[in-house]
Parts: structure tokens; C-alpha cells; sequence
């Protein structure tokens, strides 16, 4: 379990962060959400270690964070950032990677170190094409790549900021099942997410960031009866029912625009 | 495509880097050898050859051979390995395939320190590649701090080592004016150039180049980390500043060790590994050796061009360098189509 | 009538004394003025100045600076090199900067009559338009050879009215510099090789200088001159292959340095090593009071100094 106590961050003088405190447990995908500036993307840096609190707390299955050595820490949690460079290597090196925080000094990858490869690369299917160059894989492709990255990495908990962003609609639904899968496997998967159909769809529970602040948390179906949806994003979220199952609408809320 | 062109397309030498290896190396080896056999003037290598094993060693050609061209390549071949090898490494830290030592400055930083040491106290000669590394390293720090600062675009980097690169040769410059008798700011140091190496002066900095560039290998990984961005590279559990700052240091010192015998010599960091990375992609455990390489042919054909051009008189290998290098860096800039992709893409 | 002849006395008087002093050599430049007590300077360039005896002269450059002492006349303003190279104390004359960048201010400020400066040197030719505007009478001058050298004391002596000074430091230099050239061997067939502080480079000099014009005059063969170029970097491949006899080492700067810097770079290369000129001890610095700056009243030494080497058997 990550555990947040009080946090709060600020920056050039503005608190950015105030006062957050949740839980996240194993086996769980989390979404969290929020307008525009309301902290998404500081809380995902505080909680990957890229950021240091001003003050509370950050705990990981109950040993403060400060008490982990960065390797241990590697092997624990692992970032996919938004954006990020790349570089000219195949699939097969790009995964390779994943093992990191595992080499020792030498920095050679032993046996088990290429199971875990050829593993995390068969859970989202890039293994046809694992010589391919990078930069050649359409975004929905790479995106994969750089899920099996995170597996090959081997931790328990696994943040993603916007993993979704500029993927086609076909490609948003593979990332999101495959985080699914990924958390139905045991992992602790929080993804910071701007769709809230994505979200709704797919998360086992919200959290909702407004201002800084967790305005609330809940599973998907608490957060809509409850109207928090309507409240922060201004618009109005029911659910109804398509061919059988429980689908979410969200519509704009006429009175704000 | 006939077999000419499938053995050396770009799609067959990137699936096979074993061959494009033995190419590269047959390649250096041939350059090796002619630009021992080779020079301003017609020294015959049979000719050495005969008086070596006669043992006549006051033969002219045998001491054009192994006191003059000798030398002379293997300076070319640390030069250009060693300043290749520090413009991946910087190229990797400040995440910029433009970035090379004589462009952002690091060249400039170590001919300071010299151009400084020479004029206060000419005769520490042996103190001149630690000092060639202080600048060189002095220079790094500048441009990584104010990358930091900046957000490190590419352009901006650029601009900024450009800037700090116009800044330290004025300062080469000054002390010039003020000391104006100074004995190193000949021309040949400031365009660089090897002619007059000797093998006692190439020694402390042979294997200062032999180390950097062994440690350079070891930390091959780390560099490839590095390349995946901070924020993947911390996630990975590697110490992000401090690989950084090592890395900085590595490249301080293999291009400040060149400097301190080839002068400030430019572009060999930004061609060799630019053609290397056509060949091999980005993995630095192939890059490093593959850039050694191509930075090694590089001044080595360059040198040679040098010296039978206009000869007996010889033409400092930085001008004909420059001449190369000069219009591929403009090339750069102009068709700066796929150099790097970002997702979002 | 009286005064017409009385002008034409004056005129003879000091047309003598002039042919006394510039014997054989300058009669023309040294024209009588109108001006009793003046004389007309010429310069290289073609500028003529009228200078009397009292003249308030500056020099923008040390050895004319030292040339016009030599000549017994006095200086109103010199350049930090006059005084850096002993020619000058401090407090003699004002400094008006360095030779390569001088304080038209300063030199303004001490009125001169005449500013003696260099033909050879950028810095100098740029201040011409200047001083014309501001109406400072000057003079380029320009010294390879020692018949330079004559000519110009002639002028100099003449405006100072010091024949005996000219005697001194150019005449009997002169009988110096003949008697060495009377015992140079007709027939020299040895090569030199003239460089210039080897650094990164080996920048072979011909004879535009000093030292190469001597050099040239005792016979012996330049191997710079067998490859002319305008380029000065002679490689390594080419010395070894000449293999000169001699090899003359021209510094710049300050000399203890210099001569400090050539003898590790020398001693730790092989290629040099190899050469017959170096392990047979024909390898020389040269000084360069006699052969850096211009030598002036030491130019005999200066021959002397190369015959010397080269000559041992004649010159002991």
C-alpha cells in the first residue's frame, strides 16, 4: 500500500498541493482526475519520488519513502512519464531497460533478467516486433512498448501520467485493458487520466484533485450518484444502460457554459 | 539493388552491426596505414622498412616514419576517438544530437586553461593535460546548469554553448593581447593541428584518453538510461545528477586530454558520432566504439589531406576539419526533419 | 646683396657639412632648408619634415627610438617598449603607450614637432589621417638592412649636428660589418634552415628578415627558399630530408622562456633529435638584441655572432 499523510507542495510560492491524504492498495486501478492545474501531475511526481513534500508524508507498504535506496525504490514503483524523449533503439533494447534497477555493477542482464523481458513483451504482444526501430512504431504501438517497459520492470505499483493522451480511440481502450489486466495481476496501477470515460469505464476508484485539493474518492458509480463529477468538471454524468451493461454519459451542463 | 549496394545499404548495416564493425575497422586500419605511408614528402616505406631491420637508425626514411608520421597518426587517433566519444557523452547528458565539444565550448574551456597556464608559467609543460581537463570541465558545468535553467531545447542549448564558446575564445584571445609573446597561441593550437607530436608528449595523455574511454564503455548503459529522459531514467533507479555530473567528467577530461596536444580541434564531436549513429542507432554500447572509430578515419584522413596537399607545406588538420565539418553542421541545422522523436509524436 | 650673400655662405657651410656626415650615401635627402638650423627629413614613405636641432621629437617604436639617441638627440615621448628594453629610464620621456596601440591623447599633450614611426607596422600607417588633422608632423621609417640603418642616422645626425656620433655608430660599425664580409668564403655550400618560435608548428623564415638577409649574404642555401610558398608551416618530412647544416632558432618574447621552451620540446623529440644539425651542436638560439630587434650600432655583432658559428675556422 502507498500511503499519503497531509501533503502539501508548493511552488515559486503558490501551494500547488494542500493537505492530501489517501490510500493505494494492491490489485486496484486508480484514476485520478482534475481540471486543468489542480495538481494531477505534482501529485504523480510526489508520489514517484521526482518531487520532495513540504510537509507530510509518503509511506510504501509502511516504510517511509526517505527509507528506500533508489534501486530498492526502482524495484518497487515505476514512472511512465507523458512525455519523453526517444531514443534510436529497437523494441527489444527499449524493454531491455525495464531490468535496470536488477543489473548489478557489471550491468549485464543475466537469465532470469531475459525471461522477465520476453515475458513483459508476450503480456502486451510487441514481441513481432521487438527488432523494430522506435521510432517507427505508430503511437498506439509504442505506447505498448512502453507498457511491457513497466513490467519488465517488475514493481508492485505502477504510476502513469496521461497514458492516453494523442492515442487513438482504439489504442486508449488497449492501454486502459491492459491496465486493467495489469491490476487484476496484483499490481497497484494509478493513472492520471483526462478522459473521464476512460476512467469511469475502466477504474476500480476516482480520486478526484479540485484546486489542490482530494476533493473526493470513491469507486466510479459513489462519485457519479454523488454528483463530485458534476461539481468539478461542470458537467452532468448519469448512467444508463446499453445492451445490458451500465454505461456512463457525460453531458455539458448547460448552466455553466 | 545490386550487391555493391545491398552489402552497404543503410537497412543491411543496421541489421547487422557485426558487419558494418569490420567495415569501419578495415577502414581505420587502411587510413592507419596510409597515413603512414603517406606525407609531404616521398619517404619511402620499403625504404624504412630495410633500415629497421638493418638497424640503421639514422636512416631518413625510418626517422620520417617512426619520429614524424608515426606519432603523428597515433595522435590523430586518440584526437579523434577521444573527442568523438566526448560528443556522444555530451550529446546523451544534455539530450541534443547538436551538442558537440567545440560547439558548446567545452574545446574553448580547456584552450583557456592552457592558453592561461602557457603565458603565466611556460614551463609546466607537464601540467598542461589536467589543466586542459579543468577548463574543459569548467565549461561543461556552465552549459549544464544553464541548461537546466533554461529547459534545455535543443535550440536553446545551442545557442547557449555558442555564446559561452564566443566568450572563452575571447578569453583565449585577451590573454593573447596582454601576452602577447606567449609561445602556444601560435595559430596551430587555436585551429588545432598535430604536427610536432612526439611520443613522450602523447604519453600522459594517451592514457588519460585510454581510461576515459574504457569507463566511457562501462557506463554504456547508464548513458542509454540517460537517453530515455530524467523522469524514466530516475524511475529506473539510476542517479540521474549524479551520472550526469561523472558523464560530464568523463567527456571534460577525454576532450581536454586531446586539446592539451591537438589544439582546439572542432566538429570531430558532432560528425563522428552523427555518422556512427546512421550505422548503429543510439545503443551506446555499440555507439561508443562505432564513434572511436569514426572520429579516428576522420582526423586521420583529414591530417593526411593536410600534409600532401600543398606539399612540403602542411595545412593544420583543425582548417581542413573545419571545412568538412563546417557546411555537415549547416546541413544539420537546415534538414532537421526526424533527427529526434517525442512522444506525443 | 649682403644678406643674399651672407645666406649663400651659410648655405655651403652647411651643404659640408652634410656631405661630412652622410659620406657616400644620402646626400640628396638631406637638402639645406630654407631655415638656417633646420634640415629636411625624408621619410620611407616620401613625407619631407623640417627639423631643427631643439625639436620636440616622439617615437612611437624602441629601436628608432634608440636610433635617434644614438644620434645625440633627446625624446620627448616614447612607447612602453622603449622602456621595457632598457633604452630609455623611467621618467626620461613620457609614455604615450604601447608600439602596437598608441595614446594619440597623450601624444597630443606633449606638442611634439615630429613623431618618428614604424612603416612596417598596422598600428603606425592607421594613425597617418590622425595626425594630419591635428597637424603633428611625422615620419615612417622602415630598417631591414644595415644601409637602413645608415641612411636614417644620416638624417638623424644631420638634424642633430653630431657628426662625431655618426663616426661612432655608423661608420666604424660599418668598417666592422666590411671586415667580416671581406673574410666570408666565396664559395659556401651549406644549407640552414631559420625558424621562428617553434611551437606547434615550424614556421621556416627566409630572408624578410635580419637574420635571413645575413644569412643569404654569407651564401648559404635556405632550404625554405627550394620549396617557396606562401605558407610558413615547412613540415617535419622536409627538415629531415634536407637535413640542413645549421639551424637558427629566432624567439619572441621573453627569452629565458622561450629559449627554456625549445630546449624540452627538443630534447624530448626524436625527429629533432635525429637531425645532424642538433646532435652536432649546430643548433642555435639566436639573441635578440642582435637579431629580433633591430640591432643598430651592434649590427657588426650581429654579423660577427653568425660568422662566428658558421666560419669557426676563420672567425676563431
Amino acid at each position: 500500500m502507498i500511503r499519503l499523510d497531509d501533503l502539501t507542495f508548493s511552488y515559486g510560492g503558490q501551494t500547488v498541493l494542500h493537505n492530501i491524504s489517501a490510500s493505494f492498495m494492491p490489485g486496484k486501478l486508480y484514476a485520478v482526475l482534475g481540471p486543468n492545474g489542480s495538481g494531477k501531475t505534482t501529485l504523480i511526481r510526489l508520489m514517484s519520488r521526482l518531487l520532495l513534500p513540504e510537509s507530510g508524508s509518503l509511506s510504501l507498504d509502511g516504510k517511509p519513502y526517505a527509507n528506500y535506496g533508489r534501486k530498492e525504490f526502482a524495484r518497487q514503483l515505476a514512472l511512465l512519464p507523458q512525455t519523453r524523449p526517444i531514443p534510436a533503439i529497437s523494441v527489444q533494447d527499449l524493454v531491455s531497460h525495464g531490468r535496470f534497477p536488477y543489473l548489478g555493477l557489471s550491468r549485464t542482464p543475466g537469465e532470469a533478467d531475459q525471461a522477465a523481458v520476453a515475458q513483459a513483451m508476450e503480456a502486451v504482444n510487441v514481441q513481432s516486433f521487438a527488432e523494430r526501430d522506435l521510432r517507427q512504431l505508430s503511437g498506439g504501438e509504442r505506447q505498448r512498448v512502453y507498457l511491457a517497459l513497466l513490467l519488465a520492470q517488475d514493481t508492485r505499483y505502477v504510476l502513469l501520467d496521461e497514458p492516453t493522451t494523442y492515442l487513438d480511440a482504439s489504442a486508449q481502450f488497449a492501454v486502459m485493458e491492459n491496465l486493467k489486466r495489469m491490476s487484476q495481476n496484483g499490481k497497484c496501477v494509478i493513472a492520471v487520466l483526462h478522459d473521464l470515460n476512460l476512467a469511469l469505464r475502466f477504474c476500480d476508484e476516482l480520486c478526484i484533485l479540485h484546486q489542490g485539493r482530494l476533493a473526493a474518492s470513491g469507486a466510479p458509480e459513489a462519485m457519479v450518484n454523488g454528483g463530485m463529477l458534476d461539481k468539478v468538471f461542470s458537467v452532468h454524468c448519469r448512467s444508463v444502460f446499453v445492451d445490458g451493461a451500465k454505461e456512463y454519459i457525460i453531458r455539458p451542463d448547460r448552466a455553466q457554459i | 539493388m545490386n550487391t555493391w549496394q545491398k552489402l552497404f545499404s543503410r537497412k543491411s548495416l543496421h541489421d547487422n552491426t557485426g558487419r558494418a564493425f569490420l567495415i569501419l575497422a578495415l577502414l581505420l586500419f587502411i587510413s592507419f596505414a596510409a597515413a603512414l605511408l603517406l606525407g609531404s614528402t616521398r619517404a619511402s616505406a620499403l625504404e624504412a622498412f630495410r633500415a629497421t631491420l638493418a638497424g640503421e637508425y639514422s636512416d631518413p626514411a625510418y626517422r620520417i616514419m617512426v619520429h614524424v608520421r608515426l606519432p603523428r597518426c597515433c595522435a590523430a587517433v586518440l584526437a579523434g576517438s577521444a573527442l568523438a566519444v566526448a560528443g556522444v557523452i555530451i550529446q546523451a547528458v544534455l539530450n541534443n544530437a547538436m551538442a558537440a565539444p567545440n560547439i558548446i565550448g567545452v574545446n574553448a574551456g580547456a584552450g583557456l586553461g592552457v592558453t592561461l597556464l602557457v603565458a603565466i608559467a611556460p614551463g609546466a609543460v607537464t601540467a598542461v593535460p589536467f589543466v586542459a581537463f579543468f577548463g574543459a570541465l569548467a565549461a561543461c558545468l556552465c552549459i549544464y546548469a544553464i541548461a537546466r535553467r533554461t529547459g534545455a531545447s535543443r535550440m536553446t542549448i545551442t545557442l547557449v554553448g555558442i555564446a559561452i564558446s564566443s566568450i572563452l575564445t575571447a578569453g583565449i584571445n585577451l590573454v593573447k593581447t596582454i601576452f602577447p609573446d606567449s609561445i602556444y597561441n601560435t595559430h596551430g593550437f587555436l585551429v588545432g593541428g598535430i604536427s610536432g607530436v612526439s611520443m613522450a608528449r602523447l604519453s600522459p595523455a594517451c592514457w588519460l584518453i585510454g581510461l576515459g574511454l574504457l569507463a566511457a564503455l562501462l557506463l554504456a548503459r547508464d548513458i542509454d538510461v540517460l537517453s530515455l529522459g530524467e523522469e524514466t531514467a530516475a524511475s529506473l533507479g539510476l542517479n540521474v545528477k549524479l551520472s550526469r555530473f561523472v558523464l560530464l567528467m568523463l567527456a571534460s577530461l577525454l576532450a581536454g586530454s586531446a586539446v592539451s596536444f591537438a589544439g582546439l580541434l572542432g566538429f570531430v564531436g558532432l560528425l563522428g558520432p552523427h555518422i556512427a549513429r546512421r550505422f548503429v542507432g543510439s545503443r551506446h554500447r555499440l555507439l561508443l566504439p562505432f564513434s572511436a572509430m569514426g572520429g579516428a578515419v576522420l582526423v586521420l584522413l583529414c591530417d593526411l589531406l593536410g600534409r600532401v596537399l600543398f606539399a612540403p607545406y602542411e595545412i593544420p588538420v583543425g582548417i581542413i576539419l573545419s571545412f568538412v565539418g563546417g557546411p555537415f553542421f549547416l546541413a544539420l541545422i537546415l534538414v532537421q526533419r526526424k533527427s529526434r522523436v517525442y512522444d506525443p509524436a | 646683396m649682403k644678406k643674399q650673400l651672407l645666406s649663400l655662405l651659410l648655405c655651403l657651410a652647411a651643404l659640408l657639412s652634410m656631405t661630412a656626415c652622410g659620406a657616400g650615401a644620402v646626400s640628396t635627402e638631406a637638402a639645406p632648408a630654407a631655415d638656417p638650423g633646420t634640415v629636411e627629413l625624408q621619410d620611407a614613405l616620401g613625407n619631407r619634415v623640417s627639423l631643427s636641432k631643439n625639436a620636440r621629437v616622439a617615437c612611437g617604436y624602441a629601436s628608432f627610438a634608440q636610433c635617434w639617441l644614438l644620434s645625440g638627440g633627446t625624446l620627448v615621448g616614447v612607447t612602453q617598449d622603449a622602456l621595457d628594453r632598457g633604452i630609455l629610464a623611467e621618467g626620461d620621456a613620457e609614455v604615450v603607450g604601447t608600439v602596437k596601440s598608441i595614446d594619440l591623447e597623450k601624444l597630443a599633450a606633449l606638442s611634439p614637432d615630429y613623431v618618428i614611426l614604424s612603416a612596417d607596422l598596422s598600428a603606425h600607417s592607421q594613425l597617418q589621417s590622425s595626425l594630419d588633422t591635428m597637424g603633428i608632423p611625422y615620419g615612417y621609417y622602415r630598417v631591414d638592412t644595415f644601409e637602413d640603418y645608415k641612411a636614417m642616422m644620416a638624417r638623424f645626425c644631420a638634424v642633430n649636428q653630431r657628426d662625431d656620433l655618426y663616426q661612432k655608430n655608423v661608420l666604424a660599425v660599418e668598417q666592422g660589418i666590411e671586415s667580416v664580409r671581406e673574410r666570408i668564403p666565396a664559395d659556401c655550400s651549406q644549407s640552414v634552415l631559420l625558424l621562428r618560435a617553434y611551437s606547434t608548428g615550424i614556421k621556416a623564415k627566409t630572408d624578410d628578415n635580419l637574420a635571413g638577409q645575413i644569412l643569404k649574404e654569407f651564401g648559404l642555401r635556405n632550404i625554405a627558399d627550394d620549396s617557396p610558398s606562401l605558407l610558413e608551416d615547412l613540415s617535419m618530412e622536409q627538415v629531415i630530408l634536407t637535413d640542413p647544416d645549421f639551424i637558427f632558432i629566432l624567439t619572441m618574447g621573453d627569452e629565458q622562456n622561450a629559449a627554456e621552451y625549445m630546449r624540452t620540446h627538443l630534447e624530448n623529440d626524436p625527429a629533432w633529435q635525429g637531425l645532424s644539425a642538433v646532435h652536432d651542436g649546430r643548433c642555435h638560439v639566436l639573441p635578440q638584441d642582435l637579431f629580433h630587434y633591430k640591432p643598430n650600432q651592434r649590427w657588426d655583432e650581429s654579423y660577427e655572432y653568425l660568422a662566428k658559428i658558421i666560419f669557426p675556422e676563420i672567425f676563431a
